[in-house]
């Protein structure tokens, strides 16, 4: 049973997130049955949360379904996504860096650790989160800040549809379509080494029409590193690219006209209670 | 209200690439695998986990 909406199916095309697939679930389908196994591929707000949900370490409070909503998809402040989020970045970080940090923080002990952050969350707010968490969300406050500060800037260019931008620091593209709300595609790219090659992320932007899909733009026939789900993707993973951001973004300007052409997105997500 | 009896999670990360045959086997007897937001971290676009699973997404 897959409980994930990464699937490039036309109803994942909207505000969802596995933990509110979880929660719908559970609501409609009840629990599942005790000779059953979890599992998650890595440890992003979202995956900590749906898994804690459908294991039954945590509850099906209606507040982790917005934390994975803010995310996933708005970026809006949120202190468990912000939590969450900004642990999961810098584990990932310490991960490839510090052999002896890999084994203190293996799966199962980042499990615990992060669903009982959440549960003391619940239970008593930010007065019972503990010194790492406490700073991972400064940290993202910071992040949000350097963002909003970015834009204030000017460092994004409007073209034709598309804000892009070339930026010093990596921040979490999710920061960014609530604060360039008239972008229907949103181009972010950082120096890979030097000047020859380019890191991309790109994130649907609000102003996209309803039922868009970066998938539409069909970015991979240009940038085959590109890779990613409906409202956000990179090239990161995949090695970059050699193509310049202006560059960049001059070809998504010329397949916007992709969005026009939507398929029809069903009003529900289906829910197979089996 | 939690579940009485919690769900074992195990953290597949770094482990790519998964595929149906290989998660199956992951449930070790369990009545059911149940992949929780499962991105497939390198492929060409996130794919939900197909086979013999049931998609929610599909």
């Amino acid at each position: 049973m897959n409980i994930d909406h990464h699937a490039p199916t036309c109803a994942m095309r909207r505000r969802i997130s596995s933990a509110n697939l979880a929660l719908d679930r559970l609501s409609q389908c009840g629990e599942e049955p005790d000779d059953s196994v979890v599992i998650i591929s890595h440890t992003d707000c979202d995956s900590v949360l749906s898994s804690g949900i459908v294991s039954g370490e945590l509850p099906p409070d209606p507040r982790l379904g917005l934390a994975a909503i803010a995310a996933d998809h708005t970026g809006e402040a949120n202190v468990i996504a912000d939590m969450l989020q900004e642990l999961d970045n810098i584990r990932s970080v310490s991960l490839r860096a510090d052999p002896q940090f890999a084994l203190e923080e293996s799966g199962s002990s980042y499990l615990r650790y992060s669903h009982d952050l959440v549960q003391r969350y619940l239970e008593r707010g930010e007065d019972g989160l503990d010194e790492r968490a406490q700073n991972a969300i400064a940290q993202r406050k910071r992040k949000r800040g350097a963002a909003r500060e970015a834009v204030a800037r000017g460092d994004f260019t409007m073209l034709g549809g598309v804000a892009f931008a070339t930026l010093t620091e990596k921040l979490d593209g999710e920061l960014f379509p609530a604060l360039l709300p008239d972008a229907q595609v949103i181009l972010m790219s950082t120096s890979r080494d030097g000047l020859s090659r380019w890191e991309s992320k790109i994130w649907l932007g609000l102003a996209a029409p309803e039922g868009s899909s970066l998938h539409d733009l069909n970015i991979r026939e240009f940038d085959s590193a590109f890779g990613g789900r409906w409202n956000a993707g990179a090239n990161r993973r995949n090695g970059g690219s050699s193509i310049a951001p202006r560059a960049y973004a001059e070809l998504l300007v010329r397949r916007l006209r992709s969005f026009d052409v939507k398929p029809a997105i069903p009003d529900q997500v289906p829910l197979d209670c089996i | 209200m939690t579940r009485r009896t919690k769900l074992p999670i195990t953290l597949l990360e770094h482990q790519d690439p998964f595929t149906s045959e290989w998660i199956e086997q992951q449930a070790n007897g369990a009545e059911r695998v149940l992949a929780c937001d499962f991105y497939i971290s390198g492929a060409e676009h996130a794919e939900p986990v197909t086979g013999d699973t049931v998609s929610v997404a599909s």
